[in-house]
């Protein structure tokens, strides 16, 4: 027996020697993995199922932009392999499978959706893994100086809570807000916006929540109503089609805020119902693929062709599939103005966007790196007429306003 | 991998005394050897995955005591499996407990809540250990989204990479599979042993007909809420692992739906065997990460289908059917 333990402890030993060599060996001129002379990886996690699998489409219209960027020649002579996930909102799976795509794929870069990113971070920052263009827009993801490899694509949610609310005091008499909202992390970050820009009225704010997975939310409406609410400001998806519902057949009637991200004409109000919908608020940073307002717009046909040609079958009037677009746009254009081919250098390339302008932004939003590593801070305040979205005043600026710091 | 689990630890099976010297010890020992080595070749990830379904399979073994040989269904697994994460997370996370004790621990505090909730529980015939289990499934995840001090809240918190001991150096997921190794070896003779004893008879009899059991002289509730304890307490010790190899711990991780992804693994497996607690770890750990790299939506349409198959085809599990496959003796049957 005794030798048999000596033979396990020396196993375990060579195995620490072995171990050692398989550190990838420095090139000189690609220092880090998953990039070469013709190639970029990207691995991406996405919620293609589970309770948020509406947001699938984020993946798709990400992808369908980086097929189009390779047949046009690839990013600086490289053509973009991307390899995405299911993780069905799951925070387990999730970091499952970044350390997959990091570790067994040999990824440059991660990508994905939801605000389960933020407990990947430590591993991602561990890993010099740049987790980037994350479509989240909860406010831990702008912790820059903790996490330097993390950025995240959506705008911080508390400035959108913050130009909601700042809309409702500055519009209508003597109003009374109330949140219909997911019980995590993105509405503490929305409320905290709200809360600072009621100041000393905070008190007064209606809070009601929901589980992802949880649909039916006519108690919640109920809630509001007795509260006395008059603007109601929500997150989600299938949460908010069916509180909008709800409070038509109740015959209640207050201002409904829908979240920007999730404001589709097609996806949201078309299931609502057009008419239905009539009235309803959303702050806005990307065109509505399905707005007609946007039919002979350059930027919006353009995009429809690629997701048409490369989509594999992603729905190109969804502004899902646009945000994810979007975010390939970005994500190329940072690719692009990399000084050199390292991790490194794409975090500095996307913290110095200045003014770039994209096919699929609102008129009036640019992305300019600001606070919180972010890059969007414009939104445009728009109301549904039953057809269009139609805008309201001009796009209003977080980091103008000093909501943004 | 698993029939070499399974090889290495059949000497122990057979006659610890005068198997010491036998071909089949040294068969056994050139398995484990092995086991120890293989990591070293395939690259991080899937040494990753091996120590995950080695972590899978511990919870699972609980679920084939409790489930295949007492005959009581749990759906709180899950939860206890969340409680050893959490224990090993905080203790080691918050208070630099050393994290190789945080294991026993999560063992024994998990044990003690087995003993808990199954007192009141198995008093009584029936479903109210799984009433109970589900219940405690339900609430755990909001429990631990609330004490956000503790726990991290909603987005759950990160823990220190455990270094091995000694200077050795070696890849942290590499580490927290050898430990999973001596866990599970530690696991399968514990459970082996248990299952060959006068108790594991008197659990069988439960089983088969508690009526007749109590008859024989059998205490019913006091196997029931060992064999609910000892369970838990392999849910725990597995949580704890995982907690380890993650470095991550969530409450959205420990929902219901792990809870049946436990009790998938030990019924596609084969519930009534060790074996079987391996092959359906391998099942929930590999299946996933195979079907997704070729399509999104495969994932549940495979899991789905196998659990059928299994159901009406042959519910002795993966198990079984290597059995009536290759028409080999039965392992405890």
């Amino acid at each position: 027996m005794r030798s048999m333990w000596f033979i396990a402890v020396a196993a375990i030993v060579l195995g620490s020697a072995c171990s050692g060599v398989a550190t990838p060996q420095a090139g000189a001129k690609y220092p880090d993995q998953g990039i070469s002379d013709t190639e970029i990886k990207i691995g991406g996690s996405f919620s293609f199922t589970g309770p948020l699998a509406s947001t699938a489409p984020l993946g798709q219209g990400m992808a369908a932009y980086f097929k189009s960027v390779n047949d046009q020649g690839g990013v600086n002579g490289r053509k973009i392999t991307f390899i995405s996930y299911d993780d069905a909102y799951d925070p387990a799976k999730l970091a499952e499978n970044a350390r997959k795509l990091n570790e067994q794929d040999k990824v440059f870069a991660f990508t994905g959706f939801g605000g389960t990113n933020i407990g990947l971070r430590d591993y991602t920052n561990r890993a010099k893994l740049p987790q980037v263009f994350i479509m989240a827009g909860n406010t831990p993801l702008g912790e820059v100086d903790k996490y330097p490899y993390t950025r995240a694509w959506w705008p911080d949610i508390s400035y959108e809570g913050a130009i909601d609310t700042r809309y409702v005091l500055d519009n209508m008499p003597n109003p009374k807000i109330g949140t219909l909202m997911l019980n995590n992390d993105l509405a503490n970050s929305e409320t905290a916006g709200i809360k600072a820009t009621l100041g000393d009225k905070a008190g007064q704010l209606v809070e009601t929540t929901f589980e992802p997975s949880q649909v039916d939310v006519s108690r919640q409406v109920l809630q509001l109503r007795e509260a006395g609410v008059s603007a109601v400001l929500t997150q989600g998806g299938n949460q908010t089609i069916n509180a909008v519902k709800y409070m038509n057949q109740i015959g209640w009637t207050p201002s409904v805020f829908l979240y920007g991200a999730g404001s589709g004409r097609k996806s949201t109000l078309g299931v609502i119902g057009l008419d239905l919908s009539k009235g309803l608020y959303a702050p806005l940073w990307l065109k509505d693929p399905d707005d007609p307002q946007w039919a002979n717009d350059p930027g919006v046909l353009g995009y429809k062709q690629t997701i048409q040609k490369y989509g594999e079958g992603a729905d190109p009037d969804d502004i899902v599939t646009a945000n994810g677009y979007a975010a390939g746009e970005a994500f190329v254009a940072a690719l692009k103005s990399m000084k050199e081919p390292t991790r490194q250098a794409l975090m500095q390339a996307i913290d110095a966007t200045k003014g770039l302008q994209l096919d699929m932004l609102y008129p009036g939003v640019q992305l300019n790196s600001g606070p919180g590593g972010r890059l969007i801070f414009s939104y445009q305040m728009c109301q549904f007429d039953g057809t269009s979205w139609k805008p309201i005043g001009e796009a209003l600026d977080a980091v103008k306003l000093g909501l943004a710091k | 991998v698993i029939s070499d689990a399974q090889t290495a630890n059949r000497p122990v099976a057979n006659s610890r005394i005068h198997a010491l010297r036998s071909p089949r010890t040294t068969a056994g020992l050139g398995a484990a050897l092995l086991l120890i080595l293989v990591p070293l070749g395939i690259g991080e990830y899937l040494t990753y995955q091996m120590a995950q379904l080695l972590v899978y399979a511990i919870a699972v073994l609980g679920l084939v005591l409790l489930i295949g040989h007492t005959g009581q269904i749990t759906i709180g697994h899950g939860a206890l499996f969340a409680v050893g994460a959490y224990t090993t997370a905080i203790l080691y996370g918050r208070y630099d407990v050393p994290y190789l004790l945080t294991i026993p621990l999560a063992g024994v505090l998990t044990f003690t809540l087995g003993l808990l909730l199954g007192v009141p529980a198995l008093r009584i015939r029936g479903i109210y250990l799984a009433l109970v289990t589900l219940g405690v499934a339900l609430l755990l995840t909001p429990l631990l989204k609330r004490f956000k001090d503790v726990t991290g809240g909603v987005f759950g918190m990160s823990i220190p990479v455990p270094d091995a001991p000694f200077g050795l150096g070696l890849a942290p997921a590499y580490w927290v599979y050898l430990l999973a190794l001596a866990v599970a070896a530690i696991g399968v003779v514990l459970i082996h042993n248990l299952l060959g004893s006068r108790m594991g008879l008197a659990l069988a009899a439960v089983r088969d007909n508690e009526t007749m059991a109590a008859a024989m002289g059998v205490d019913v509730r006091l196997c029931k809420i060992l064999a609910f304890a000892i369970a838990s307490a392999y849910a725990g010790v597995a949580g704890a692992l995982y907690a380890l190899l993650a470095q991550y711990v969530v409450p959205d991780a420990f929902t219901v739906t792990l809870s049946t992804s436990l009790i998938v693994a030990a019924m596609v497996g084969g519930v009534r065997t060790i074996s079987g607690a391996f092959l359906g770890a391998a099942f929930i750990v590999l299946v996933p990460d195979v079907t997704n790299t070729f399509s999104h939506s495969l994932t549940q349409l495979v899991m789905a289908l196998t659990i059928l198959a299994v159901i009406f085809v042959q519910p002795a599990g993966l198990v079984g059917f290597l059995q009536f496959r290759f028409r080999k003796g039965g392992q405890h049957e």
